[in-house]
């Protein structure tokens, strides 16, 4: 008995503290979000209806939000393939041993300590100011006037700032895991006369196939979810062109005021990321290589 | 191929390498320096040509930009909620995670299960019922405590489940010699267990420390008083004017990213280690 008591007194003090402020936060809100999907409350009144699942259905039937939701996807999908793509490039490019290449190292990780505000803002003041004087000097026609204010340039614009915050994010990803070849893998196809390409393709790419299923997973929930920089480069303008899912859940909930309809769109964006995140880690754990 | 044709060729494409890298770089820097060179001159000037170098210093553009994002008040309010849901988290949770990797409790397991699966849902999930409960229902909106203690909330999963990770790799005998000696389990855990923890708890707490800083959207939902914006906020506040003001916007820019540039250099060996070993969860 008297055991039973300080096991209780221990987990008090050492474990239900963090439990505690977890649940009052994360947990009670995602149940009570729950609950909203099925009313329809205006976050005011002081009763409500229950509604059933008409808010799941009224979001699939707005044509803004289908729009949100296929831009989020085009978005997601370019973000995630150039961001590794890139990031690996870079990995690759500064692993090679020159001299000053840790500088490097800092210089493209540093976009990733910059908040999306700010950097929504820098690149903002770049597309609508700097870019286009670069077109009109050189006589480039697509650069001379800011991206931000057509709609497909302007997703491309926000495809490229968050591509160019996150590559360098996971290039420090990819650096550790192409550190951790062995040296006598790599010394072995040397001697077999691989070129330094061949080596990238057949032997340090399947080697660093975990790291791959890392950085895959962790742009897929960033992308996904991406708000700061959406707000502050292009606000999801012009005419809605570029709202990405979370702004879109944002304002309908915070600027329409239209709560359960919002927390239903949150509820979507979770199902979609958690089955994309899923199928993605089956997919691409099955061809790792145990090195 | 000879050895010597061999070497020349490894030098010819250590120069591409070096050059590749370098045009890279300076595609990636082009927004800052279009910042900084744009900070200390006039705001014509930027829009006649935001590429050519201050040929006078406008100092007076930060003495402005100071002004009107009530710099100093922003900076104090950020550190506040930074610095102490930095020190809370680390706290909570490696008492949790010393707690898990202990006691290998069924609720212990549960907990931990339930931590780590909190992790795949994106903060919009629970956003909208957060404000509604914390700001609405509890009216605990426009206040530093609250905004600090959401972001220990919503960092304490993934620091758990960094802390117990770590925690596996010190031996057990440790702490049974210190039980041994009469030291209770908080003694052990305050005196043994935490000190060994250092390295890990300074990389988890970068991460949870750049996270809170830069924060916009959680802050912003809660914080609507103009004398208890943190930096991100006021930034947000002063640029979103759409004023023709662009230097003094430049140079408050620079201004909000001087502390976390500072912070950066500084520390950036763990914020590294961070990312390396947050990144094993996959």
């Amino acid at each position: 008995m008297k055991k039973r008591m300080q096991s209780v007194k221990m987990f008090l003090i050492f474990m239900f503290p963090s439990l505690f402020v977890w649940a009052t936060v994360v947990l009670i809100s995602f149940l009570y979000g729950l609950n909203i999907t099925l009313t329809d409350w205006d976050g005011m009144a002081l009763n409500y209806e229950y509604i059933g699942f008409r808010n799941y259905l009224s979001i699939f039937s707005d044509p803004a939000f289908r729009n949100s939701l296929r831009i989020t996807f085009i978005y997601a999908i370019a973000v995630v393939v150039l961001a590794n793509v890139i990031g690996l490039i870079l990995a690759f490019l500064l692993t090679s041993g020159f001299k000053g290449q840790s500088v490097f190292r800092t210089g493209f990780f540093s976009p990733n300590i910059v908040g999306g505000v700010i950097m929504g803002y820098i690149w903002n003041y770049t597309f609508s100011f700097a870019l286009p004087k670069i077109g009109q000097a050189l006589g480039i026609d697509i650069l001379s006037k800011s991206w931000l204010t057509s709609p497909n340039t302007a997703l491309i614009a926000l495809i490229i700032v968050s591509v160019w915050q996150l590559s360098g994010y996971l290039m420090i990803i990819y650096i550790s895991g192409i550190t951790t070849i062995s040296k006598e893998v790599l010394e072995a196809a040397r001697i077999d006369g691989a070129s330094g390409l061949q080596t990238i393709r057949f032997v340090k790419l399947p080697l660093i196939r975990s790291s791959v299923t890392i950085c895959l997973f962790l742009t897929i929930a960033r992308a996904f979810t991406s708000f700061d920089v959406n707000l502050t480069l292009t606000r999801g303008g012009p005419f809605r062109t570029t709202e990405l899912i979370s702004l879109k859940i944002y304002q309908t909930a915070f600027e329409s005021m239209e709560y359960g309809v919002g927390q239903a769109q949150a509820i979507v964006l979770f199902v979609i990321v958690a089955t994309v995140s899923i199928i993605q880690v089956i997919m691409t754990k099955k061809g790792e290589v145990q090195a | 191929m000879n050895i010597k044709s061999m070497k020349t060729h490894e030098k010819i494409n250590k120069v591409v390498i070096v050059f590749v890298s370098s045009l890279l770089l300076l595609f990636f820097m082009m927004p800052f320096f279009v910042m900084v060179v744009n900070s200390v001159k006039t705001s014509t000037q930027f829009t006649a040509n935001p590429f050519s170098l201050p040929t006078e210093f406008h100092w007076e553009n930060f003495g402005e930009a100071l002004r009107r994002m009530n710099f100093f008040n922003a900076l104090k309010n950020s550190l506040i909620i930074t610095v102490s849901s930095a020190i809370l988290t680390a706290l909570l949770s490696s008492m949790a995670a010393y707690f898990i990797s202990r006691k290998g409790w069924k609720i212990n397991k549960i907990i931990y299960f339930i931590f780590i699966a909190s992790m795949t849902a994106p903060f919009q999930t629970y956003m909208i019922p957060m404000v509604q409960i914390l700001g609405g229902k509890l009216g605990m909106s426009n206040s530093l405590i609250t905004v600090s203690y959401v972001a220990i909330a919503l960092n304490i999963p993934f620091s758990v489940f960094l802390y117990t990770g770590f925690m596996g790799s010190i031996p057990k005998e440790l702490d049974e010699a210190a039980l041994i000696d009469g030291c209770g389990m908080i003694r052990t855990f305050s005196h043994v267990i935490f000190p060994l923890l250092k390295s890990i708890l300074i990389t988890g707490t970068v991460f949870v420390v750049l996270g809170v800083w830069n924060d916009y959207l959680m802050t912003s939902l809660f914080i609507s008083k103009e004398e208890l914006k943190t930096l991100p906020l006021s930034v947000y506040a002063f640029l979103n004017l759409h004023s023709a003001d662009y230097a003094p916007m430049m140079a408050g820019l620079i201004m909000s990213l001087i502390p976390v540039l500072i912070f950066y250099l500084v520390g950036q060996k763990y914020i590294i280690e961070g990312i390396v070993a947050g990144s094993v969860k996959g």
